[in-house]
Formats: C-alpha cells, sequence, structure tokens
C-alpha cells in the first residue's frame, strides 16, 4: 500500500467519536517533519524532535492494527501523516458530515461541490518564512485559473507557547488575503490556531464550522 | 566517523569558505544532490541510485532524509573546525555539486530539485510522502 485512500481513511475514523480524540489526532496531523530544515535555532530543533517522537508514539492508537500489516507505523507515518493526506481526508470528512461534498483533484487538491470549482488550498504553518513561501506558491499555482481557492492557513501549537497570545497573532494573517484578492477574483482566506487539547476556540470543530461558513459564501459567488 | 556526516562537515566548511553557507534546508537539498544528481558533461540527470546511500522522501520543501537531517543535527561547531579528507571519488562528486548549486539558497535549489525530479508546483501534492526510488524510473 502506497498512500492511504479516502475510503479506508473514512472505515478508520467514522468510529471516532470523542472531539477530544479527534482533536488530538487532527492536531498531530499538522506537521511536516520537513519543516525543521527552517529552523536554525537549537530550541525550535528540540521542539522539532519532541514532534517528532509525539507523533510516531500516539498515531498508530488511532487505527485499528490491520493497517500496519502491510505498511510499518514509520512508513504509515512518512506516507500519510507528513505530507498534508491525513489533514486533508480529516478535513473533508468533517465538511461531508456537515452536507458538503468534497473530493479529490488529479493532483490531490481537496475540492468541493460537484462542478469542482471550489479548491481549498490546506497550508499548515509554523513559521513565518514557510508562510511567504506558501503565499509565492499559491500565486504561482492558480495564475489565470478561474477556480474559487479557499486558502486554509492552519497553524498548530507548537511548545509551550502562550496559545491566547500566539492565536491572536496568527489572525492578523487575514492581511493575506487583501493581498491575494489583488490577484485573484474569488479567494478567501482562514486563519486557524489549533491546540494540541481541545479548547472550543482553537479546535477541529471550530475550524470546521468556519470553514463551511466560507465555503457557502463563495458559492453563491459568481 | 561515518561518511555521511564527513561529507556533511565537508559540505558545511566548504560552504562556509565560500561564503555561502545559508543554514540546513541548503544543505539537505546539496546532499540531495550528491546522492542522486549523474552529471556527464552539460547532461544532468536523477537517477534512483543514491551515491551515499541515504534516502528521500518528498515533502513540501522538496527532498527530504531523515538520515542526513538527523546527523545534521548532532553536528557541533567544533567539528566544523578541523579538515575533512574524503576519498578522491567522493569529493570530486562534492566539489562538482558545490562548485555547481553551492551559491543557491535552500528555497532556489528546493524548486531546482523539484524541477529535476519533474515535478511541477501543479502537481507536488500527488509526490508528498513518496521516496525517490518511488518516483525514478531509471
Amino acid at each position: 500500500m502506497r498512500f492511504l485512500s479516502f475510503s479506508r481513511f473514512k472505515e478508520e475514523y467514522k468510529d471516532i467519536e470523542d472531539e477530544n480524540i479527534k482533536q488530538e489526532l487532527f492536531y498531530l496531523s499538522l506537521f511536516d517533519i520537513s519543516f525543521q530544515d527552517l529552523e536554525k535555532s537549537d530550541i525550535m530543533r528540540r521542539i522539532w524532535k519532541d514532534v517528532e517522537k509525539k507523533v510516531k508514539e500516539r498515531i498508530p492508537h488511532f487505527f485499528k492494527k490491520g493497517i500496519f500489516k502491510k505498511m510499518s507505523v514509520e512508513d504509515f507515518i512518512q506516507k500519510n501523516v507528513y505530507n498534508d493526506r491525513l489533514c486533508k481526508f480529516i478535513i473533508a470528512f468533517e465538511l461531508e458530515k456537515q452536507g458538503i461534498k468534497c473530493g479529490f483533484s488529479k493532483s490531490d487538491d481537496l475540492v468541493i461541490n460537484k462542478n469542482r470549482n471550489i479548491i481549498i488550498e490546506i497550508k499548515r504553518v509554523v513559521t513565518g518564512t514557510q508562510l511567504n513561501n506558501y503565499i509565492k506558491e499559491i500565486e504561482k499555482k492558480y495564475e489565470n485559473s478561474e477556480k474559487k481557492i479557499m486558502v486554509l492557513l492552519l497553524f498548530p501549537q507548537f511548545g509551550e507557547e502562550n496559545y491566547e497570545r500566539v492565536s491572536r497573532l496568527t489572525e492578523i494573517y487575514y492581511i493575506i488575503e487583501r493581498y491575494l484578492k489583488n490577484k485573484f477574483k474569488n479567494v478567501k482566506v482562514l486563519c486557524q490556531y489549533i491546540t494540541e487539547i481541545r479548547i472550543e476556540e482553537y479546535s477541529m470543530s471550530r475550524l470546521i464550522e468556519r470553514t463551511v461558513n466560507i465555503i457557502k459564501s463563495l458559492e453563491e459567488k459568481v | 566517523m561515518n561518511l555521511n556526516k564527513k561529507v556533511l562537515l565537508y559540505v558545511i566548511r566548504r560552504l562556509k569558505e565560500r561564503g555561502t553557507f545559508f543554514g540546513k534546508l541548503q544543505v539537505m537539498k546539496l546532499m540531495f544532490l550528491i546522492d542522486h544528481l549523474n552529471i556527464e558533461g552539460k547532461k544532468e540527470k536523477i537517477s534512483k541510485e543514491s551515491f551515499l546511500g541515504n534516502e528521500y522522501i518528498i515533502y513540501h520543501f522538496g527532498p527530504f532524509s531523515f538520515k542526513v537531517s538527523e546527523e545534521y543535527d548532532m553536528i557541533k561547531d567544533e567539528e566544523l573546525k578541523n579538515e575533512v579528507v574524503l576519498d578522491e571519488k567522493i569529493r570530486e562528486k562534492v566539489d562538482l555539486i558545490i562548485d555547481k548549486f553551492g551559491k543557491f539558497d535552500g528555497w532556489i535549489l528546493q524548486e531546482k530539485c523539484m524541477e529535476m525530479l519533474g515535478i511541477s508546483l501543479k502537481e507536488k501534492g500527488r509526490f508528498m510522502g513518496l521516496k525517490i526510488k518511488e518516483i525514478v524510473k531509471n
């Protein structure tokens, strides 16, 4: 097995009902381990090591053992967690629960509704340098595109940071929407800080609620 | 000292001497090129085989090796003070890569590596999480 399919993921995920457990899994899906290459400080690198350890230790608990018969835990994480596959699947599953039909494009982007005219660009952000690169990429990727784009900037709690303070800082990135609006006709940006332990304001359910509202407003736009 | 670490020390030292050391992202991509880029005259080709034996996976910022990452993080400043001697065959390849790509920072190298792998920005998502040997045909 190369990658986890969406249907197989649904089989695994549908039985998780506890919102706290969902939150933890979603939080763990927000890290691309290669981001640590951007860190210059030893403290940040140490936090990355802790994240790596946590992902390896916790992820197997969320899936049935059968899944690891064909693939080692390490391989599973490398192929489905550090890329944005797991994160994307969780969001798609939760959106479908809210009545929003989801699918995936040939290039694995999350697309919404029958016409496939709304694309959700999910970006997991830990540092400002990353964000800069992401925005440049989005500009290039959708140059001359007529699609409606929703950019989801997800900021996972990192280390022992003060979530109340940092979450307020992350909301500043709404300015990105203003910037992207000069480039694309229909674009919406949503910034959401995600804590490791569920806190309503910074939870996955809050993110889904906000995402649904934005999708509806994009659907109405011509 | 294992070969990987020796090469890492050599690369960092040479980049610092040239005044073009930009950090881990850059070194990771140079190590990838040392491992997988075959240069013959003007022809450049990414090969399936790894020169130093490191395994790379495609993530958002291009090819990434867990082994190289771990070894890079363990390098101490004092280790960079001593000269590193590499076997001639290895030194030749490393020097060639540094001469050709050592001037670029990690961001540019990341784009170059993806280009060499034939992965466009639009297709990137499809390749994330795959190993080089799963992408390169030869």
